[in-house]
C-alpha cells in the first residue's frame, strides 16, 4: 500500500516515514500541497495524509483540488491537525477529507486509522 | 543513533533553518514589509517548532510557541493590529524561541518563567481582542464552523440527548447484563463525498466481537434517481460482545459523526427494533428481500463479505452510465472488488519507480563526507594509474589508455558532484546580520544600513559554519569603528546614513566575502603608534600603507582603549583571522582615510580537496596551494638581491619580496644548480608576498588534504599533508606559516 505524506516540516516527514515504512507501507513525500498533486498525477496512492499548514498550497486547497478530480472521489485523505486547531479539522473535513490524526500523533492509532479508511 | 535521537537531530536542524527564516521574515517586516505572505510564513514556521516540540515532550517549548501561535494566528486574521508595540514582541518572542529550542537541545533548563512576561502579554492582547470583537459583532460570530459546511440540509442528530438517554438507560441496566449493542447507523446522502465508507467502518466494527449486520434499503431511489455517489442505506449492526464499550464504537464512528445519524443502545436479549424497522421496508419489497437473504447468510461467520457482495450489488448500478456518467465512476467499485479481502498492510507487488517530486533528502553529513573520502582516495588511485602509464604500455594498450582517459573524466565529474553536495549558500549566515546591524546601529546610536548581495553564492558546509564568528566580528568591527556618528558623518560632508556592504560572490577556485563600509578608514597613525607600543612592530621599521592596515590583524593588537559593548567581549582581529586560516582562508583589508574600508575574505570552494601545484625540492615532492601562488619563474631570469643579515630578497617589477630556499629552510640540500630552479612567488595574508626557490616544477593537480597532526605530528612551516599518484607523501607547504615564521626570524634578528 503507497501512503503519500504532505507535510512542510521535515521532522513530521521523517516520523511519518518511519512509522509507515515499519508497518509496511510505502511512503511518498511531498512538502506542500502542490508537490502533493504532483505527486498525485504521477503516482498511484492509496491514502494520503498532509499537514493543513503549508506554503505555497496549504491543506485545505490541496484537499480540495483533490477533490475536484472525479479520480481522485474515494481517495481517503488524513488531515495531521493539532489538539487546538479544530476549526481547521473542520474545515479539511468539510473541504473533502476523510478523517484527521491530531498531533503528536501515536504510531499504533495512526495505522489504525489508515486502516480504518482504506480498503 | 537510536531512531529517536536521529529524529531529534532532523527536528533541530529544521528548528535552526526555520529559526533562520523566522529572522528573514521578521527583518522584512521590521522594515515595513507585513504581507499576509510573510505572515503565513512566519505562522508556519512557529506551527511546525512547535509541532516537533510535542512529538518530543519539550513541554516549555509546546508552552511557549502554542501561546505565540495563538497571537500570530490573531495578528495574520488582521484581528490585532501588527503595531510596531506588537512586531517587538513578536520579534523578542522569536529570540525567546531560540532559546528555547536551544535549551531543549542541550537539555539545560530554563528558569520557569523564562518567557512568562511574552506569555502573559499574548494572552491579553488576545482576550482583548476576543473581547473587541463579541462587542462589535457578537451576531455574525454564533455559528462560524457553518460557513465550511457542505450544502447538505443538516439533519438533527441529537447526539447529546441520546448519551442523556443513554446514560439513564445504562443505569438502569446495570445490573442486567449487557449483551452488546445495537447500532443504528444512517449516514446522510454525501458521506462518500469525503471517501468515507460504510463498508469499512463496518469492516471495523466487526472486529469488535461477533456481528450481524442488515442493511434497510428503503430508501433507494428508483434508477432515474439514483446518484451513484450518495449513500441510501441505513445499516442496523448488533455487536454480541459484552466487553466492548459505547466509546470503542464511537470511536470508530469518529470521522463520521457529523455526516450520519447514529444511534447506539445496549443489546439486551432480543431486542424488537428490528421488526419496528422492517416496515421502513415496506416500500421496496424487492430490496428488503435482498436484505432478508443476506441477514440470513450473515448468520455465518463470513458476514462482512456477504456484505460486500450486498455493497457491491448495489454499487455496480452506476455502471449503467445513466447521465452521462463517465467511464471514471467506475473506479471505486473496481478498486473495493479487488481489495476488500485483502491485508490492508500487505504491499501491493509496486512497478512502477519511486516518487520523483522529492526534491531533497537530508542525509547525515558523516554519510557524505565518507563520500567525499573515498571519492579523494579514488582521484589518487586515478591519477597513479595514468602515471603508470610509460610510453611502452601507452602504445601496446591503446583501449586501456582511452579508458583511463574516461575514468579520469568522470573521476572528476563525480568530485565535482561529490563537492556540490557540501555545498550551502551563503544565505544562512548573511541572514544574521541584518539583525545584527539594527542592533549595532540602536547600541551606538549611529545610523547603519547593510546592504547584501550574493547570498545564494554556495560554498562548503564546513566552511559555512565557520564563518559565522568571523563575519559576525568583522561587521561589528566596520559597525564600531568604521562607521562614525551622525554629526561626524554630516560635518564631513557625508550621508547621515553609513553603509555596510556584504556580498559573496565566487572567483575561480574561491568564494571572496567583502565587507566594505563607507566609514572613517583606518587610522594609520593611531594603528602604527600601538603597532609599536605593543612590540608589534620595530620602532624604526617602515610600513607601507597595506601594510599598516593589516596591522589590525595581528597578534594582541586591539586599538579599542576601552572593552566596548560591541567589539568587545576579548576578542580581536587577530582571532578571526586564525579562523579563517583555520579553513584555509585569507584575509585582506583596504582602506582609505576618509572613504571607508574593505576587508576581503577569500575562502576556499571545498575544504576536502585542494588544486595545487606539484614542485620538488631536494629529491622529494610538495605541494603548494594553488589559489596563493601568484607566478613561477625561472631563477636565471630574476634579481637576487642579498639584505646584510644574509636573508635574500627577489626583485620582482621593482617591488622586492623576500624569498626562501625551501631545501635549506627544511634543512637538506638541494642537487640542482642555482640557474636551473624555479621561483614560485606566493602570495600570504595581507598581499604579503613570498617567493619560494624549488627544484623543480612537475605540474598542477587536485590532492585530498590529509591532517599532518592527526597522522604525525605539527611541523612548522607544512600544512598538511597528501598522498601522491604515486603513493609517495607530498608536503604542504604553508605559506602563511613561513611568512610569519620569517618575520619571527627578522625581529629576533633585530
Amino acid at each position: 500500500m503507497r501512503v503519500l505524506t504532505v507535510d512542510d516540516s521535515k521532522t513530521m516527514l521523517a516520523m511519518l516515514h518511519h512509522t509507515l515504512s515499519n508497518a509496511g507501507f510505502e511512503v511518498l513525500q511531498a512538502e506542500d500541497g502542490q508537490q502533493g498533486l504532483d505527486v498525485l498525477n504521477q503516482e498511484e496512492v492509496d491514502i494520503v495524509i498532509t499537514d493543513i499548514n503549508m506554503p505555497v498550497m496549504d491543506g485545505i486547497e490541496f484537499i480540495k483540488n483533490v477533490r475536484s478530480s472525479g479520480r481522485f472521489q474515494s481517495l481517503p485523505i488524513l488531515i495531521l491537525t493539532t489538539e487546538s486547531s479544530r476549526e481547521k479539522r473542520d474545515q479539511g473535513r468539510a473541504a473533502g477529507g476523510t478523517g484527521w490524526i491530531v498531533k503528536p500523533f501515536d504510531p499504533d492509532k495512526l495505522i489504525s486509522v489508515i486502516n480504518r479508511v482504506v480498503h | 543513533m537510536s531512531d529517536l535521537d536521529e529524529f531529534k537531530a532532523t527536528y533541530f536542524d529544521e528548528c535552526s533553518e526555520l529559526l533562520i527564516d523566522l529572522e528573514e521574515q521578521f527583518t522584512a517586516i521590521e522594515e515595513g514589509d507585513k504581507s499576509p505572505e510573510r505572515m503565513n510564513a512566519i505562522f508556519r514556521a512557529i506551527h511546525s517548532i512547535k509541532g516537533g516540540a510535542g512529538a518530543f515532550g519539550f513541554e516549555a517549548l509546546v508552552d511557549f510557541t502554542h501561546e505565540f501561535e495563538t497571537l500570530l494566528d490573531y495578528v495574520r486574521n488582521g484581528q490585532i493590529e501588527f503595531s510596531d508595540d506588537v512586531i517587538k514582541l513578536c520579534i523578542r518572542s522569536n529570540d525567546l524561541v531560540a532559546d528555547f529550542v536551544e535549551a531543549a537541545r542541550t537539555g539545560e533548563e530554563l528558569d520557569a518563567d523564562y518567557g512568562a512576561e511574552e506569555k502573559a502579554q499574548f494572552v491579553a492582547l488576545c482576550k482583548a481582542s476576543s473581547a473587541n470583537v463579541n462587542n462589535n459583532k457578537g451576531e455574525e460570530d454564533e455559528e462560524p464552523i457553518d460557513e465550511f459546511d457542505i450544502d447538505f440540509t443538516p439533519v438533527s442528530v441529537d447526539l447529546d440527548k441520546n448519551e442523556e438517554e443513554e446514560a439513564g438507560k445504562e443505569n438502569n441496566d446495570s445490573e442486567e447484563e449487557i449483551e452488546g449493542w445495537l447500532v443504528i447507523f444512517k449516514p446522510f446522502r454525501d458521506l462518500y463525498v469525503s471517501a468515507n465508507d460504510p463498508l469499512l467502518l463496518l469492516r471495523e466494527l466487526s472486529q469488535l466481537g461477533k456481528v450481524e449486520i442488515r442493511a434497510i434499503l428503503g430508501e433507494i431511489p428508483t434508477l432515474r434517481d439514483f446518484e451513484p455517489f450518495s449513500v441510501y442505506c441505513t445499516w442496523e449492526i448488533k455487536i454480541k460482545n459484552n466487553s466492548v464499550t459505547k466509546e470503542d464504537i464511537l470511536e470508530i464512528f469518529e470521522f463520521v459523526d457529523n455526516d450520519c445519524e447514529l444511534k447506539i443502545s445496549p443489546l439486551q436479549q432480543e431486542e424488537t427494533l428490528a421488526n419496528k424497522d422492517n416496515s421502513d421496508v415496506n416500500a421496496q419489497k424487492e430490496a428488503a428481500n435482498k436484505s432478508e437473504e443476506s441477514e440470513e447468510s450473515e448468520e455465518s461467520e463470513e458476514n462482512i463479505p456477504s456484505l460486500a457482495e450486498l455493497a457491491a450489488e448495489i454499487k455496480p448500478k452506476p455502471k449503467v452510465k445513466e447521465k452521462g456518467e463517465e467511464d471514471k465512476n467506475k473506479a471505486p467499485s473496481i478498486n473495493k472488488e479487488s481489495s476488500t479481502a485483502a491485508n490492508p498492510t500487505a504491499k501491493k507487488p509496486s512497478t512502477k519507480p519511486p516518487a520523483t517530486s522529492m526534491q531533497s533528502i537530508r542525509v547525515d553529513l558523516e554519510k557524505v563526507d565518507r563520500v567525499v573520502n573515498m571519492v579523494g582516495e579514488l582521484v589518487i588511485t586515478q591519477s597513479m594509474l595514468t602515471q603508470q602509464m610509460d610510453d611502452y604500455l601507452r602504445h601496446q594498450y591503446q583501449e586501456l589508455v582511452r579508458g583511463l582517459e574516461v575514468l579520469a573524466t568522470t573521476t572528476r565529474g563525480l568530485q565535482d558532484s561529490v563537492m556540490a553536495i557540501r555545498a550551502q549558500p551563503v544565505k544562512s549566515v548573511f541572514s544574521r546580520m541584518p539583525r545584527l546591524v539594527r542592533e549595532l546601529a540602536a547600541k551606538t546610536g549611529k545610523k547603519i544600513k547593510l546592504d547584501m548581495s550574493g547570498e545564494n553564492t554556495e560554498i562548503d558546509k564546513t566552511v559555512i559554519e565557520q564563518l559565522s564568528d568571523p563575519l559576525t566580528h568583522m561587521i561589528r568591527n566596520s559597525a564600531d569603528h568604521g562607521i562614525e556618528p551622525v554629526e561626524v558623518r554630516i560635518k564631513n560632508g557625508k550621508p547621515e546614513t553609513g553603509t555596510i556592504k556584504l556580498s559573496a560572490e565566487q572567483a575561480g577556485g574561491s568564494i571572496l566575502i567583502i565587507i566594505e563600509d563607507d566609514g572613517a578608514g583606518i587610522n594609520r597613525e593611531k594603528v602604527l603608534k600601538l603597532a609599536r607600543e605593543k612590540g608589534i612592530v620595530g620602532e624604526d621599521q617602515q610600513l607601507s600603507d597595506d601594510q599598516i592596515d593589516n596591522l589590525i590583524f595581528a597578534p594582541g593588537f586591539s586599538t579599542v582603549e576601552e572593552v566596548s559593548d560591541l567589539s568587545g567581549r576579548g576578542v580581536g582581529m587577530d582571532v578571526v583571522l586564525s579562523n579563517i586560516n583555520k579553513i584555509g582562508g585569507s584575509v585582506i583589508v583596504k582602506s582609505s582615510p576618509g572613504k571607508g574600508t574593505r576587508m576581503t575574505l577569500r575562502l576556499p570552494l571545498t575544504l576536502a580537496v585542494l588544486d595545487v601545484m606539484l614542485v620538488r625540492v631536494a629529491g622529494s615532492p610538495y605541494v603548494i596551494p594553488l589559489s596563493s601562488i601568484v607566478e613561477t619563474m625561472q631563477c636565471e631570469r630574476v634579481d637576487f638581491g642579498q639584505l646584510p643579515t644574509g636573508a635574500k630578497l627577489l626583485q620582482v617589477r621593482g617591488e622586492y619580496v623576500q624569498s626562501i630556499d625551501l631545501a635549506s629552510y627544511f634543512g637538506m640540500e638541494s642537487d640542482v644548480k642555482e640557474s636551473e630552479r624555479f621561483v614560485v612567488l606566493c602570495e600570504a595574508e595581507g598581499s604579503n608576498k613570498l617567493a619560494l626557490i624549488v627544484d623543480a616544477i612537475i605540474g598542477q593537480q587536485q590532492v585530498v588534504i590529509k591532517s599532518l597532526e592527526e597522522n604525525f605530528e605539527r611541523i612548522d612551516g607544512i600544512a598538511g599533508g597528501t598522498i601522491l599518484g604515486d603513493g609517495s607523501v607530498g608536503l604542504i607547504v604553508d605559506i602563511q606559516g613561513l611568512k610569519n615564521s620569517m618575520s619571527n626570524q627578522r625581529n629576533a634578528a633585530a
